[in-house]
């Protein structure tokens, strides 16, 4: 029996169609993105990585962003002089607590002893604008909280495809011009390093990165990313890990740039985290504010030679782990 | 709800489900209606309630508009329904504007300051009580009957797809298509909503192409122009010029995107929206420029403003002193700042000017030359250069450095090293504008485009769409930019 299919049928399937297939791409790029032709291949695959052999000695895991990545874990281990310790870089570019949410489980299955958590102002894309509360429910705010928790797509899509697609045409580029640009550091399983990492940035370059605050309007949807630090930390210590807060380092010009109601926001969130759940906070994002050491303007420069950021992860490790 | 937001699309998809599969007049009125202030409850909560304040204000004064014979009590309720609705957007959109001009006084003389309200402005503000406007003024100029229910009239004006940022839509163009005849303005029966495969189609392609503008074009384009503008003193010539292009690209395809998007998803529910753009960076003179560009506010603005102060029916000072007006007041509209008054000041200008020049040298603009394709160049070149200029004002808020840019775009100082070690770190960007300045020349060559495109067999359709939704998707950065539009 044939089925006669109308034409708005036939035109609203093709567009779902369209839409899902522009969608569906997304995994595949970023599974794309790890490729070995792309980048060196890192030393590690994720599920290897987790099901290690973590026993043998003191294990403490740095956690964060690429901020975190800018720490030469390998320098690190070297400044704690302490050979029953071994630290271990587990920064993700991009990331996000709200990102950092799903691998906890394999984070606390490795057991390590202590976690290092390095948050900065973008993990949270503070400010949020203030919306005066109203006494009218928020359907915003409910179906975003809904979809959080319960969204079985959370793991699959990048939040920013656009890093990924660069980094493919990037990488792509550099197999024409036959030039590597990606290194691993040992016990930084997740975090590449790109050549250009090293660079100490002029004055000049990083007035030129200067671009003013920006206010959220779906400060809801970004939210998200607080319940899920608070909910990272309260699952690490329910399995008795301990964890530490680190702010981690920024330019003067960036700072300059934060507004006041940006700064009141991240204080107010650590404040929480030190009084309601007894985590200790060491505040490194003006450390080095005016040093000449930056790559860019968040970021320290991952070269030999700057080694100020190292020497002060060591030491918070070391009176952490041996205090 | 922003359009860019997967929010809308689960959102567009229940509303066009609901309507196609339930086919009973009444209930779809109803309900595009209650989607409708869903749609801006989302975001704008109780705020709502200004909308409502302005729905029933209107509908109401234009009912006893149409009602009354006598000419003062028009008058008195057509002045009731206009201070209402120009209060409601002084109040929240100029408060503060104006408190921060009485302090400058205030301080002068040594009394306190006065503090500021700090109000939120509500989305979409500007753009329904304009519409609201409309619709008194021509029921009091007798150019239209009132609406026939509240139902009726309160869709005009919530009717999602323009309701946040336009186009700004008149009721007689509008009323018509809830009626069973869009000929017949005094049926009373209510038409039956269908979705028809020709509408779905192109509907699907204009949104298709509004998405590509604003999410794939703009938000592209827009770190590039943060970068250049968050700092302009210093900046060399060629960096202000690239900055301001970029700009008026990125404004372009972020606003004519939105515009897209909603009469992409009107048509598709079957109204007609009016058009909103018509390649702007085209256009020959200032005149022609306000032809093309936010068609609906320059001719909302003509139709209610330029024509009733006179229009250019009087002297000539008269006309230039209306487009004057007119202008300064559109700038007004965008928001309250000196830059914008200095960006609708600047129209003005351009089109005081135009205007003489057509009445003083009329050898000149009507000269054979310009009619040629080498004078229709110079034209275009010369207008966009004006509107280049124009828009250092509307993206620049800081004086000193509006000032700074706008001195370095008029007098080149021919530094082109810092201009080309820009570009370079700001590839994608500036591959990005090419290709959008691409797309407007071959818009501008074939105008039917879209249409085109939308009729195309469902096979060659499908892979433009693949083509679309991935070069969006490939390139959405995670840090989109708001809609410009929506802060006014």
């Amino acid at each position: 029996m044939e089925i006669k299919i109308s034409q708005n049928i036939k035109i609203s399937i093709i567009s779902v169609i369209a839409f899902l297939v522009a969608f569906s791409v997304l995994p595949f790029l970023v599974a794309f993105s790890v490729l070995p032709f792309l980048v060196a291949e890192s030393p590690f695959i994720e599920g290897d990585f987790f099901s290690g052999d973590f026993s043998q000695n003191r294990t403490g895991f740095l956690i964060g962003s690429s901020h975190v990545g800018r720490i030469n874990v390998t320098q690190v281990n070297d400044l704690i002089h302490d050979d029953s310790i071994t630290i271990y870089n587990l920064a993700i570019a991009g990331d996000s607590p709200s990102k950092r949410v799903r691998s906890l489980e394999q984070i606390i299955s490795a057991k390590p002893e202590i976690i290092f958590y390095g948050i900065s102002y973008r993990d949270f894309n503070f400010p949020y604008q203030n919306i005066a509360s109203s006494i009218l429910p928020d359907p915003q705010q409910i179906l975003s909280e809904k979809l959080h928790d319960n969204n079985p797509l959370n793991n699959t899509f990048p939040s920013n495809p656009q890093w990924y697609s660069m980094h493919i045409i990037r990488g792509l580029l550099n197999i024409i011009k036959k030039e590597p640009e990606h290194f691993w550091e040992i016990n930084t399983p997740f975090y590449p390093y790109h050549r250009r990492y090293g660079i100490i940035a002029t004055d000049d370059d990083l007035k030129n990165e200067i671009v003013p605050a920006k206010t959220w309007i779906d400060s809801k949807t970004k939210i998200n990313n607080i319940h899920d630090i608070l909910k990272i930390i309260s699952e690490v210590q329910k399995h008795e890990i301990k964890v530490i807060i680190f702010t981690t380092p920024l330019h003067q010009y960036y700072l300059d740039e934060l507004s006041n109601s940006q700064k009141n926001q991240l204080d107010s969130l650590l404040n929480d985290l030190r009084e309601n759940y007894d985590v200790k906070i060491y505040k490194f994002e003006k450390k080095y504010s005016k040093l000449n050491i930056w790559n860019n303007l968040s970021h320290v420069s991952f070269n030999r030679n700057v080694t100020e950021y190292n020497h002060d992860v060591a030491e918070m490790i070391r009176i952490e782990m041996n205090p | 709800m922003l359009f860019s937001t997967i929010d809308f699309v689960v959102f567009f998809l229940l509303v066009l489900t609901t309507i196609a599969v339930i086919k009973h007049k009444k209930f779809q009125h109803l309900f595009l209606l209650g989607a409708s202030y869903f749609f801006f409850y989302y975001t704008s909560n109780y705020l709502t309630i200004l909308l409502i304040f302005s729905t029933l204000l209107d509908f109401y004064a234009g009912r006893e508009i149409w009602k009354t014979q006598n000419i003062i009590h028009k008058k008195i309720i057509f002045l009731i329904s206009l201070s209402g609705n120009l209060g409601l957007l002084g109040f929240f959109k100029y408060a503060d504007f104006g408190i921060s001009q009485l302090n400058v006084l205030t301080n002068y003389l040594g009394i306190e300051s006065i503090p500021f309200l700090n109000l939120a402005l509500p989305i979409g503000i500007s753009f329904y009580t304009f519409q609201t406007i409309s619709y008194t003024a021509d029921i009091y100029r007798g150019k239209l009957e009132p609406s026939k229910s509240l139902r009726e009239f309160a869709l005009f004006v919530a009717f999602f797809p323009q309701l946040v940022a336009g186009p700004i839509v008149r009721a007689k163009d509008f009323l018509p298509q809830l009626r069973e005849k869009m000929e017949n303005f005094s049926s009373k029966n209510l038409s039956l909503i269908l979705i028809h495969d020709r509408n779905l189609k192109l509907g699907i392609t204009i949104m298709a192409f509004g998405f590509l503008k604003k999410m794939f074009f703009a938000d592209n384009i827009a770190p590039m122009v943060n970068e250049i503008f968050s700092n302009t003193i210093g900046a060399t010539s060629f960096e202000i010029w690239l900055g301001t292009i970029a700009f008026a690209f990125q404004i372009y395809g972020d606003f004519s995107g939105y515009s897209d998007i909603a009469i992409g998803a009107a048509l598709i529910l079957g109204f007609k929206l009016p058009q909103n753009f018509n390649k702007p960076y085209f256009a020959i003179s200032p005149s022609d420029f306000w032809k093309r560009w936010h068609i609906s506010l320059s001719s909302w603005l003509r139709d209610y403003l330029y024509i009733p102060l006179g229009g250019n029916r009087k002297s000539s000072a008269r006309t230039y002193g209306n487009l004057f007006i007119v202008m300064i007041l559109g700038g007004l509209w965008h928001g309250a700042a000196i830059n914008f008054i200095i960006w609708g000041t600047l129209h003005g200008l351009y089109l005081a000017f135009h205007k003489s020049l057509q009445k003083f040298f009329p050898k000149i603009s009507g000269s054979f030359f310009f009619k040629t394709k080498f004078g229709k160049i110079i034209s275009i070149s010369i207008t966009q250069y004006l509107v280049l200029l124009a828009w250092i004002p509307f993206r620049v808020q800081d004086i000193d450095s509006l000032l700074y840019s706008m001195n370095k775009f008029i007098l080149i100082d021919f530094h082109v090293l810092e201009v080309i070690e820009f570009t370079f770190t700001h590839k994608l960007s500036i591959l990005v504008l090419l290709l959008f300045v691409i797309l407007h020349f071959i818009s501008f060559k074939k105008s039917d485009i879209i249409d085109t495109i939308s009729k195309f067999s469902l096979k060659i359709w499908f892979i433009v769409l693949i083509i679309i939704s991935l070069s969006i998707v490939l390139f959405y950065n995670g840090n989109p930019e708001d809609f410009i539009y929506f802060r006014f």
